[in-house]
């Protein structure tokens, strides 16, 4: 009886440790893609931009993130007031699961393309896709128009000894490999400390950090330095508890306007480093519904109060029409296959 | 003063309420919980003003956690996570015929907990967020391995048993994609559905609820002897009773505070953890399990702790401290304030009004569930042909609304297996689900703490702290209990 109970002590500690010992997934994505031949009929003779289409259901923006993140928030604001311009309600639903917003994709491509169902595009779905976790791209839906950009920040602590960006490089050529920077594992901040090496030709330690408990490991002094949204190091950086070496991004953030941007900092191509939010709809919608969208998101995007809500967070509204955003998709998509490679070393 | 008069308005007392109430619902109810609730009002707190969506989402937050121990107390099933140790005791009581006790331990152990929480909140949540920053990957890890060995070690006689049901926990939190880079399917069988892993309130009915069910199925026509139930407005907790376990009180609401602190443990650790150090430390340790005042008390106080212990870094550093409160921050940021080391200072009325209504609302969830202990009791009065369908019903529900998904209802099943199969052998369930709580937070924090230092022999060589003590003390614990287990066995040979 002692024996046996001994011997299913074993077995299972035995399996405890297999698990920990399981080889890498296999990597290679299918590679046969299929090419929707279907294209939307109405798409071919969508000439004139104002027609007199008038949606007949509430539009539906799916967040595939939970409710109250960082994706969520904006997306909120944001309905509210293409909602303020529009004859039918917008609102926000959560469909979270599968791997970085997979579950409410998926929901998305399957629903009727009437215009009633969007998906708010992550920067987490080009990513994703080009690190082969995602299996659809842009062009598996409709684009419709993109609506948020917010920056991020590199942020030491202000009593640390790296004054600006150089000190940091520096002490990372000194000290290969030592100086730990974290980030959330394949996340965008994740990409730009890679970026950031690769361009400067360091190494940093690759720290990882919980998704809600980034600010405590800098804090506590187990990281160097991380890299997160401007709008959650914001806080800190008021309280003169961080310092903030520069700014992911081309313009000066409003009210920041000593902190340098990458583009003074002298760094290039980094444009796809910034938390752009777009829109997509299922494959198939008709391009008056798309088009009539995308007014909508102009309108909000260019209402005073809507931009003041979300400067509040420090975010910025953004807006593209049809082509730019299904253009800027399409580089988006070849720049992260790219970028994949810092990330899987091949 | 302003600030108490800015919560007491009307308006803000029924939204405190309606929240208690729905959220008391919410709790009892297994499958549905706190992070559930919250997020289902959180639309509808957007278009409300900053302060009464407070009291609503705080009314509901209270509800909740406490709401668990009804069905805890009167099913032996959790009702959320928070509950699982008040079935240990609770359930035993309750079938020995003293279920309107028990109800009024559980509500008076809330309150404290609560009340004891949210005064730390008030007085010392930047002193006790500083102490938080300190906890880093490292202690992270060793404080849920030490909590699993000591979990193990104090079930005296059944140590082997125990640590047996310990690993089958964390064999299955393994299943999954691994974490920190999600890279290797662990025992996913190239199922879809198994990639995000098993989900833990799925587990729980799973582990708790079905086995209950089975069990119930032998007797399930046999008489219920109605209990006698005084016709009282309040039922109070005695005073001596109170008195004798007040310092185990105060001790569960330290430790649920603490634990609350600490993103990602959870309240229902901090009533696991409660139990057990309370069951370590009390004068009567054998009475634990067969329904004794002090592991009501405990674990009670403990769990509602973590409600001002989760708010205490969320308000001082915007760090959630658990699921609830980070969504309390997305509420917050949809009014336009982010929570961080100035919310404080810029919005003293509202930081101080938050406190005052988790305050209200732990008073509200106290005064709630002891006019209603009355009628929650008469549960055990309904025959068993007529209750566990129901109880059935509502699990399947309950799990089915998680995430839409079918497959969940497919591991239930396997789960209420393993936990039907546990019990009958006299495996211990309480190490098997302790496991399933900690064992993602004890894998993910090794693998960080691996990345930071390199080696394990690095990672507690530098930096040597509470954290490697607590390894320490957690590889020698077994060892000791050993060598000691083996001496008495030859002694009792020879």
């Amino acid at each position: 009886m002692k024996l046996r109970n001994l011997l299913v002590a074993a077995a299972v500690v035995l399996l405890v440790f297999a698990a920990g010992c399981n080889a890498a997934r296999d990597q290679a994505p299918d590679t046969e893609k299929k090419t929707e031949s279907e294209q939307p009929t109405a798409g071919k003779d969508g000439e004139t931009r104002e027609t007199n289409y008038v949606p007949s259901k509430d539009i539906q923006i799916v967040v595939p993130f939970a409710a109250g993140g960082a994706t969520d928030i904006p997306a909120r604001i944001f309905a509210k007031y293409m909602g303020k311009y529009s004859d039918v309600k917008v609102e926000v639903i959560n469909i979270t699961g599968g791997k970085g917003g997979s579950a409410g994709a998926k929901e998305v491509q399957n629903a009727k393309p009437d215009g009633s169902m969007l998906v708010s595009q992550p920067v987490a779905f080009p990513m994703m896709s080009a690190l082969g976790v995602q299996d659809y791209t842009y062009e598996d839906f409709e684009m419709v128009g993109q609506w948020l950009n917010s920056t991020l920040a590199v942020v030491v602590r202000a009593d640390s000894v790296y004054e600006t960006m150089d000190d940091l490089i520096a002490a990372a050529k000194a000290d290969p490999g030592q100086i730990s920077m974290g980030s959330v594992t394949s996340t965008l901040p994740f990409f730009a400390i890679l970026e950031i090496g690769s361009q400067r030709g360091v190494e940093f330690k690759m720290a990882d950090l919980a998704q809600t408990n980034k600010s405590s490991e800098l804090l506590g002094g187990r990281v160097d330095g991380y890299v997160d949204a401007m709008g959650a190091v914001r806080q800190f950086v008021d309280s003169g508890d961080f310092r903030c070496l520069g700014v992911i991004t081309d313009v000066e953030v409003a009210g920041y306007e000593d902190i340098p941007t990458f583009e003074e900092l002298g760094f290039e191509n980094f444009g796809y480093l910034k938390q752009v939010q777009g829109m997509w709809a299922p494959k198939g919608t008709p391009k008056e519904a798309i088009d009539y969208i995308n007014n909508l998101m102009k309108l909000a995007a260019e209402d005073e109060e809507c931009q003041a809500e979300f400067a509040e967070l420090a975010y910025k509204t953004s807006y593209m029409t049809v082509e730019e955003y299904t253009q800027f998709m399409k580089d988006t998509y070849a720049t992260f296959v790219e970028k994949a490679v810092l990330v899987t070393g091949e | 003063m302003d600030v108490i008069m800015s919560v007491l308005t009307p308006e803000n007392l029924l939204l405190i309420f309606a929240g208690v109430v729905v959220g008391n619902v919410f709790g009892t109810i297994p499958g549905l919980n706190a992070p559930i609730a919250v997020a289902l009002v959180l639309p509808i707190t957007f278009s409300m003003e900053t302060l009464p969506a407070i009291c609503l989402i705080m009314g509901l937050y209270m509800g909740c956690v406490s709401g668990g121990l009804i069905s805890a107390i009167l099913l032996k099933i959790p009702g959320t996570a928070a509950s699982i140790a008040t079935t240990f005791d609770g359930y035993p009581m309750a079938k020995s015929g003293r279920a309107t006790e028990a109800l009024s331990y559980g509500a008076f152990a809330s309150i404290f907990g609560g009340i004891f929480s949210s005064i730390c909140l008030l007085l010392l949540a930047p002193w006790l967020s500083k102490m938080a920053i300190g906890f880093g990957p490292w202690e992270y890890f060793a404080t849920a391995t030490l909590s699993l060995v000591l979990v193990c070690v104090m079930l005296r006689g059944k140590v082997l048993k125990a640590f047996i049901a310990l690993c089958l926990g964390l064999l299955l939190k393994t299943v999954g994609s691994s974490p920190v880079d999600g890279v290797a399917l662990r025992y996913t069988f190239g199922n879809y559905n198994l990639e995000s892993g098993f989900n833990l309130i799925v587990v729980i009915i799973g582990v708790f609820a079905l086995p209950e069910i089975i069990h119930s199925i032998k007797n399930i026509h046999a008489k219920v002897k109605p209990m006698p139930v005084k016709r009282r407005l309040f039922y109070l907790p005695k005073l001596s009773s109170i008195k004798n376990n007040l310092f185990t009180m105060i001790r569960g609401s330290i430790l649920g505070t603490f634990i609350g602190i600490l993103p990602g443990m959870g309240s229902g650790a901090a009533s696991l953890i409660s139990y057990s150090q309370a069951k370590r430390t009390s004068k009567n340790p054998e009475k634990f399990g067969t329904g004794c005042e002090e592991g009501i008390y405990c674990c009670e106080s403990a769990n509602n702790a973590t409600t001002g212990g989760a708010l205490i870094p969320m308000l001082s550093l915007g760090v959630p401290g658990d699921t609830v409160t980070a969504i309390i921050m997305g509420a917050l940021a949809l009014q336009g304030l982010t929570p961080g080391p100035l919310f404080s200072m810029n919005n003293e009325m509202l930081f101080r009004a938050i406190i005052f209504s988790v305050f209200v609302a732990n008073i509200f969830m106290f005064l709630y569930q002891i006019t209603t202990i009355r009628y929650m009791a008469k549960i055990t009065e309904v025959l068993k042909s007529y209750l566990y369908p129901w109880v059935t019903v509502f699990c399947v529900t309950g799990v089915i609304s998680i995430k839409n998904n079918v497959f969940d209802l497919l591991y239930l099943m396997v789960f209420g297996l393993i936990g039907y199969i546990l019990d009958k052998n006299g495996y211990p369930i309480s190490p098997f689900i302790l496991a399933f709580v900690l064992g993602g937070i004890i894998e993910e924090n090794l693998r960080r703490s691996i990345i930071n230092y390199d080696t394990f022999l690095n990672a507690v060589t530098t930096n040597f702290g509470f954290g490697s003590v607590f390894v320490i003390l957690a590889a020698l614990l077994p060892i000791i209990y050993g060598i000691n287990y083996i001496r008495k066995e030859r002694k009792h040979g020879g």
